[in-house]
């Protein structure tokens, strides 16, 4: 496998705050990636570099092996999903998914059979001659999808797709797309805050942070073994031990990340630690009950219909040694 | 095809310009900004700057041809008593029509704003717009006819025999005069009438911008209906107010039309520019006349937008 | 700030009668071009005919001037539009140093009054030796309808979702196609507002022009003398009519153009 789009110490400063940070990625032909990070880490601008809408301040961006500072966004084989879905108001849907073909000079009888074609891949069929301010949110989601796949582009780029989207939809649309993805054979790129849908969409995703990619893996590397507390709170609702808990529970001085689906309540003096409870949330199929040891708490999931000891008792936790991951760095 | 190869180059005069500014978008912006820049720059600007130039020149008082020379003797002229009254009797007849407009433009402002639903909302803009942008003159001359000898004012007043209170009013001493038509009341209802539609819009708008829900808050708060209006929305609106009044009182200034045509026969600035231009032509002093609205006119923004007022235009 | 209660009467009232101050003195032009009385500004008009309907067409100095004024209307407005929609584009498309200072400069020729922006002219005309022409009418007009277009259009820029244009390129276009298939459609209905707002501007504007013209009358400079020195009454009555008409049907048209734009946005 090539590399579709390689990162090579990019940065990009606006006036005052630097955007992004020395990135080093390599993102594979073919593979779906998603970058994930919370709203303002720098996840679009990255994006906006690799579709040239936007130019690094220093470092180099590899298309295919090409470097692209030379490229405008209109020679570039990537096309993106925007945000807003960036649809033109004034055009009919038909016209908006053409419009690839259009500047390309492409005929109007053909360039319409094409566009046809793809609202049929988008099951929008038969809303041509709408506008777009007459379709609902998630027909314009589709429209927009439509739209950037008409030129066939290599890459792909999602900026948070499914942001706008209800729950329902949304789950629809990550399957779709993750079907989309598969069936075309070419590489999405696709940013979200949402570390669920990065979970269950990505063959591997990047998090990144103030600027800086701080890992990237495959969602079972990345939720298993969180390198940073920041990766172990972002991806999952992990427990995050500090050092000292960590060697009352472990005998190990390392910050250590715990899932609560792992953890095993039981009576006191039976576990690795014992606490008291301190809450007890009902979230449908489980309960997730806060144990508070001094100054900490760790959370555990426990099936809903398993009798869990009430708020103020004393419990103790247990887990075993490979559901826990200890991290190299703060 | 093409799209799927990276080295595939276009290179027709379009696309390297396209090229170009995408490598700089700051020579596209110099580019667009460039023929305003120049014309504004150029043609406005330096026109000022002329005009700033000749109220330091003179005039010969023998061949009564401008002297280009630097001298402050014309700015000396313009600070002699009558026509310091001039400038005094402009900046009152501002303040006054200003004063008078917001008083008028409030309540309609207010229930365009806060009562008139969707409909009535469009019809009031209409009904704003349409005085603001109709023709100036034609609103002047709208008002000849009304002051007239033979005119409306007149045949009302006769007619309900208010002829004494009529009179009464001309009576007052400075605002007074023969009839309407030669009185500072009548350049004063003019002056008023010409301009309030400025007034009314940024008003209007800075009322629109307070939610219902701060004053459902006040309300929730204690506060007494007349409370919230003088607690809450009178100083949200008053950028708005100072906004309207930049207009106002610019406007108002600056207007020679409306004295010459209603009025007394002493003089506004505007007649004074207007009267030393032409058949006198003394440029210089018609150039240090009306360096004063802009002097007055920049300290006034300078306040303004200290206020906010700005960004309520 | 909308309230469900309603208004109280004093409010109601004082509102209304701000408005019909605003309105009747338009309306009594209207019936003043009817009159028969031709000496005298009577009220009410002793009768109604139509007879100066026909003098006024047949006055070939109206004429002279109505021409003279569209010419350097729709002169004024050409360069205004191109003016103003240069300078909106790049006030819009970016942050840059001296962007509120652009904004003042372009609203300053209206925000001073008018015998600034004349005297200034004229000064400038003297300095130089630039005898008046239609020329000359049209560099003053041309400078205050800028701000016109200028208001119209970035207006339209802002409510334009930035990421249009970016996925316009992104699509392949070019920086014209871009402008040819995006950017115009979109603008045109604020440019063709713009431009009408200007043309009406320029088509009634009398204090910049008393400073630029010289001998030459446009409509206003010609009515503006009527007033003056009232010599045609009852054809003045007529034209200003007739200004009063021609300057609405831009008006209106503006408003129903801006107004349908606001209103498929949502």
């Amino acid at each position: 496998m090539s590399v579709a789009v390689k990162f090579d110490t990019v940065s990009r400063r606006f006036d005052t705050e630097v955007a992004v940070d020395g990135i080093d990625l390599d993102i594979q032909e073919g593979e779906f990636f998603a970058m994930l990070g919370p709203s303002g880490s720098g996840k679009t601008t990255c994006l906006r570099l690799i579709s040239g809408i936007d130019r690094p301040t220093s470092g180099h961006i590899e298309i295919f092996g090409v470097r692209s500072e030379n490229i405008p966004p209109n020679r570039r084989p990537i096309n993106t999903v925007f945000q807003d879905y960036a649809l033109f108001p004034h055009l009919k849907v038909l016209d908006n998914v053409a419009y690839g073909l259009l500047v390309r000079g492409v005929a109007k009888p053909e360039r319409h059979r094409e566009a046809e074609n793809l609202l049929e891949m988008v099951k929008l069929q038969g809303f041509g001659q709408r506008m777009p301010a007459q379709l609902s949110g998630g027909q314009r989601q589709r429209v927009a999808l439509a739209r950037a796949l008409i030129n066939k582009p290599r890459v792909l780029l999602l900026d948070e797709p499914l942001g706008a989207l209800d729950l329902k939809l949304r789950e629809q649309m990550q399957e779709e797309l993750k079907t989309l993805q598969q069936s075309l054979g070419i590489t999405f790129v696709f940013v979200t805050h949402d570390q669920g849908e990065a979970l269950s969409m990505s063959d591997r995703f990047a998090i990144i942070n103030e600027g800086k990619v701080v890992q990237v893996g495959s969602p079972q590397e990345i939720y298993q073994s969180p390198r940073t507390r920041f990766v172990a709170h972002f991806v999952g609702s992990s427990n995050v031990l500090s050092p000292a808990l960590s060697s009352r529970c472990n005998g190990v001085e390392n910050w250590t990340s715990l899932r609560p689906e792992v953890v095993v309540l039981g009576d006191p003096g039976q576990g690795r630690i014992d606490g008291k409870v301190k809450s007890i949330r009902y979230l449908g199929a489980s309960n997730y009950v806060s144990v508070e040891l001094g100054e900490e708490t760790i959370g555990a999931l426990v099936n809903a219909n398993e009798m869990t000891a009430p708020v103020g008792s004393a419990v103790s936790l247990n887990w075993t040694a490979d559901a826990q991951h200890l991290m190299d760095e703060e | 095809m093409n799209s799927t190869t990276l080295t595939v180059r276009h290179s027709s005069p379009g696309s390297r310009l396209t090229d170009l500014f995408w490598k700089k978008p700051g020579l596209l912006i110099f580019c667009l900004l460039l023929p305003p820049l120049l014309w504004l720059g150029i043609i406005y600007i330096g026109s000022l700057f002329t005009l700033l130039l000749h109220s330091f020149f003179s005039i010969d008082e023998f061949s009564g041809l401008i002297r280009y020379e630097f001298t402050l003797k014309t700015y000396a002229e313009l600070l002699s008593p009558a026509n310091f009254d001039v400038i005094l009797r402009t900046i009152l007849m501002a303040c006054a029509v200003t004063l008078a407009a917001a008083l008028i433009a409030f309540p309609i402002a207010y229930y365009a704003a806060r009562y008139a639903n969707q409909k009535m909302k469009a019809l009031f803009y209409l009904g704003v717009m349409l005085p603001l942008w109709s023709s100036y003159l034609v609103k002047i001359y709208a008002w000849k006819l009304i002051l007239a000898k033979q005119g409306i004012v007149n045949w009302v007043v006769e007619g309900t025999g208010a002829t004494f209170l009529l009179n009464s009013v001309l009576s007052l001493p400075v605002i007074g005069g023969n009839s309407l038509a030669v009185s500072y009341i009548g350049t004063f209802i003019v002056l008023l009438y010409v301009w309030l539609p400025f007034m009314i819009l940024p008003v209007q708008a800075s009322l629109e911008r307070i939610p219902e829900s701060l004053l459902e808050a006040s309300g929730d708060l204690g506060a007494a209906p007349k409370q919230t209006f003088r607690l809450v929305i009178l100083p949200l609106a008053l950028p708005g107010v100072i906004a309207g009044s930049i207009f106002t009182f610019s406007l108002t200034m600056g207007d020679f039309i409306v004295p010459q045509i209603i009025g007394s026969s002493r003089r506004f600035i505007g007649q004074a520019v207007y009267a030393h231009q032409g058949t006198a032509g003394n440029i210089p002093l018609a150039a240090a006349f009306a360096v004063v609205p802009i002097v007055v006119m920049i300290i006034y923004l300078y306040f303004a937008k200290k206020r906010g007022a700005f960004d309520a235009l | 700030m909308h309230s469900r209660k309603r208004a109280s009467m004093g409010l109601k009232v004082s509102a209304v009668c701000g408005l019909a101050f605003l309105h009747l003195p338009i309306l009594l032009i209207f019936l003043y071009a009817f009159t028969t009385e031709d000496k005298s500004y009577q009220f009410p008009p002793p009768g109604l005919t139509l007879k100066w309907f026909g003098v006024t067409w047949n006055r070939p100095d109206v004429w002279a001037s109505l021409q003279l004024s569209l010419e350097v209307a729709a002169v004024s407005t050409l360069l205004a539009l191109i003016l103003g929609t240069l300078c909106a584009a790049a006030v819009s498309r970016a942050k840059f140093f001296g962007r509120e200072a652009i904004s003042l400069l372009v609203i300053l020729p209206i925000a001073l009054p008018g015998i600034i922006t004349g005297i200034s002219l004229r000064s400038a005309y003297n300095i130089l030796d630039i005898p008046f022409s239609t020329f000359t009418i049209i560099l003053g007009h041309a400078t205050f309808c800028v701000v016109v277009v200028y208001n119209n259009a970035i207006a339209r820029f802002r409510r334009m979702s930035g990421s249009m244009i970016e996925a316009s390129f992104d699509l392949g276009a070019s920086g014209f196609q871009t402008f040819r298939y995006v950017v115009l459609p979109n603008l045109a209905t604020a440019l063709l507002a713009g431009g009408m707002l200007a043309f009406a501007l320029s088509f009634d504007e009398v204090i910049v022009t008393t400073f630029t013209a010289g001998q030459q009358q446009t409509l206003p400079i010609w009515m503006l003398e009527e007033l003056v020195r009232p010599r045609q009454r009852p054809v003045t009555n007529v034209v200003a009519m007739v200004v009063v008409m021609v300057t609405f049907l831009p008006i209106l048209g503006a408003y129903y153009l801006t107004r349908d734009a606001s209103s498929s946005r949502n």
